[in-house]
């Protein structure tokens, strides 16, 4: 194939004038910017996003190569719930009812503590300290009211002091 | 920043390299390979390819070491074969690149663009509830296991949704094996590994300064909430858009790079989500109507040596494997969708097609989770304008077309088969699913845009039209 056929491109040209052109192609992407906010939106979002990021001093603490790092995004209970499982090396729990019946609760915590498992008929059961259990008492874990709980989730966790890690027969 | 991270890119494109093997020679040696368009398209088609590749070693070898290994060993294959067809392609070269300064602009603009993106990826945590739930959770279970296996609770842990694809589980998972241990950001860095190829293929097509900066700004800013969270939407719908793209463009002039580009780009949305299974029949019937179209009215015209009906069957094998397999891994698992698309979703679609306001609601929510009327108004503006004007319809125009209108039915058809709660179900999804669809139709009004803006005597500054 020849060099001339590369600045070939087949295409129906109008005789109307270039400005015509590059007029209604500016016309139909301001509508386009007019009516999706997304468009309007995005790109301001993204700037004022990721230069906030880094001007941030949280940013500096995330640690990209630290094994766990991050892990701060879980709320405090969830979080201090995942420790006490792990600092009691066990291999599977389950939830109290009144645990299993927040879905972000239950979610969390269950991502949160992989690989240890979360089994239904595991003999570690983790429950509120408010939440009455027949199982020997393992460990457990005060709510600080001092923690900072983010307002969507501080509903999950009102009136509750702490956590339990109870082994059951 | 990681070492996992940083060898990345390096193994993928030499895995990809090793993946298109049979198209190496045509890619190398096409004229039109040398226009930048050509070159970024090719550049992101190998990594598009070469990130299926990877999934379909973990897919197929369970293990992730024993992947990696694999993995490595195809990757410096890959180099070898690449630098070998690039030598071999040289006779073939003759003059120098016809550089459009349109495309190099736009590429700092996306480079930019990523660079924000990644700022985000690799600095905020997980804390979103997909992201947490689905995506990275799965992650963590398969590089816990060191595998993908049928072993872990796929089943039992319902919110986790472990019959869904698994493109981004192995990529997130793999990078944190090849680091060592797992956190809250490092696995999110397989985001930027996706779009990275989306990113250099959109500027493939960006040659015309009004269209490019439409391009580039409806499918990287609408989707700014889910292109770093941990959600993979914004990547269905970039990759979708950059199949209708380039799959139109190879109609039109069948290009390898593009042909390479489209196909991968298919195969990785048909790996992000369910939907991407649907997107692929929409892009099928799409192709299909779009090749009708070339057949009836032979105005296209070729620019460079195609690739061989084979080495395109290679590229369309390696690009769907994928998909495929986790179709057949998830059915022998006995992993269900909980949507729980069959004749029971039938039964009740047609009884909320009946009831009074449902079909309403979800086009609603649909029209306004996404703006779609950001891209469809638009795009009915520039038909007319192209039909006024009488400018070339591009080929592959009724490629998107046809898409995502397919697309959208196909959504208010799952939203009506839906056996969640209707309204529960739209206001936490459909912003979401319509980014897709939003993308598919932006990419439909760009390619009307690029033809209008492509008058006769308005070459792009410095290049050829």
């Amino acid at each position: 194939m020849g060099e001339a056929e590369i600045s070939t491109e087949s295409e129906v040209g109008s005789a109307r004038p270039d400005w015509l052109h590059s007029a209604v192609v500016v016309a139909i992407v301001v509508v386009a910017f007019a009516m999706n906010h997304g468009l309007r939106d995005g790109a301001v979002r993204l700037r004022e996003a990721a230069t906030a990021q880094l001007l941030s001093e949280a940013t500096h603490r995330i640690n990209l190569t630290s094994p766990r790092s991050g892990e701060i995004a879980l709320t405090e209970p969830v979080l201090h719930t995942i420790e006490l499982l792990r600092a009691n090396r066990i291999e599977s729990f389950r939830l109290s009812p009144a645990m299993s019946g927040e879905e972000f609760v239950r979610q969390r915590l269950i991502e949160g503590a992989w690989p240890i498992r979360f089994e239904e008929s595991s003999s570690f059961l983790i429950a509120y300290l408010d939440e009455y259990t027949d199982c020997a008492l393992v460990d457990r874990l005060d709510f600080d009211p001092g923690w900072r709980i983010p307002r969507r989730q501080a509903p999950f966790f009102a009136g509750r002091r702490g956590v339990q890690l109870v082994r059951c027969p | 920043m990681s070492a996992a991270l940083e060898l990345a890119p390096l193994y993928l494109l030499g895995i990809g390299l090793a993946a298109a093997a049979p198209m190496l020679e045509a890619l190398a040696s096409a004229p039109a390979g040398r226009r930048p368009e050509q070159r970024w398209a090719t550049v992101a088609g190998l990594f598009a390819i070469g990130i299926l590749a990877d999934q379909l070693l973990v897919l197929w070898l369970r293990s992730l070491s024993v992947a990696l290994a694999v993995g490595s060993v195809l990757a410096v294959a890959g180099f070898y074969l690449g630098v070998r067809a690039r030598i071999r392609s040289k006779a073939t070269r003759s003059s120098a690149d016809t550089a459009t300064v349109w495309i190099w602009i736009f590429t700092l603009c996306v480079a930019t663009i990523v660079f924000l993106y990644a700022v985000l990826i690799l600095t905020l945590p997980l804390t979103h509830w997909d992201a947490r739930s689905i995506w990275f959770f799965q992650a963590k279970i398969i590089y816990f296991a060191g595998a993908l296996t049928g072993d872990s609770p796929w089943s039992t842990l319902e919110f986790a949704h472990g019959d869904y694809p698994k493109l981004i589980p192995t990529l997130a998972a793999q990078l944190a094996d090849v680091a060592g241990f797992w956190n809250e950001t490092l696995p999110k860095s397989a985001l930027l590994v996706l779009l990275v190829p989306a990113a250099i293929g959109v500027v493939a097509f960006t040659r015309r300064p009004l269209s490019g900066a439409f391009l580039i700004a409806t499918l990287f800013f609408p989707t700014y909430g889910v292109l770093w969270n941990g959600y993979a939407d914004g990547y269905l719908a970039l990759y979708a858009a950059l199949c209708v793209l380039a799959l139109g463009r190879w109609i039109d002039r069948r290009r390898p790079g593009d042909l390479l580009l489209g196909l991968a780009s298919l195969g990785i949305a048909a790996s992000l989500k369910h939907e991407g299974s649907f997107f692929l029949v929409c892009a099928a019937v799409g192709t299909a109507t779009a090749a009708a179209v070339a057949r009836a009215n032979p105005s296209t015209c070729a620019d460079s040596r195609p690739a061989g009906p084979w080495s395109a069957a290679w590229i369309a094998a390696v690009s769907l494997a994928g998909p495929l397999t986790w179709e057949i891994t998830r059915r022998a698992w006995g992993l269900t969708n909980d949507l729980g698309l069959s004749g029971r979703a039938i039964v009740t679609a047609s009884s909320r097609f009946s009831e009074p306001g449902a079909l309403a609601s979800i086009v609603k929510a649909l029209f306004q989770g996404a703006e779609l009327a950001g891209a469809i108004v638009p795009l009915g503006l520039a038909l007319v304008a192209a039909a006024c004007l009488r400018v070339r319809i591009p080929t592959g125009f009724w490629l998107s077309a046809t898409a995502a209108t397919l697309y959208l039915v196909g959504i208010i058809g799952v939203y009506l088969g839906t056996p969640h709660e209707l309204a529960w179900h739209l206001a936490t999804s459909a912003d979401r699913t319509a980014l897709p669809i939003f993308a598919i139709f932006s990419a439909a009004a760009f390619q009307l845009l690029d033809s209008l803006e492509k008058s006769p005597g308005a070459a792009p500054i410095g290049g050829a039209k």
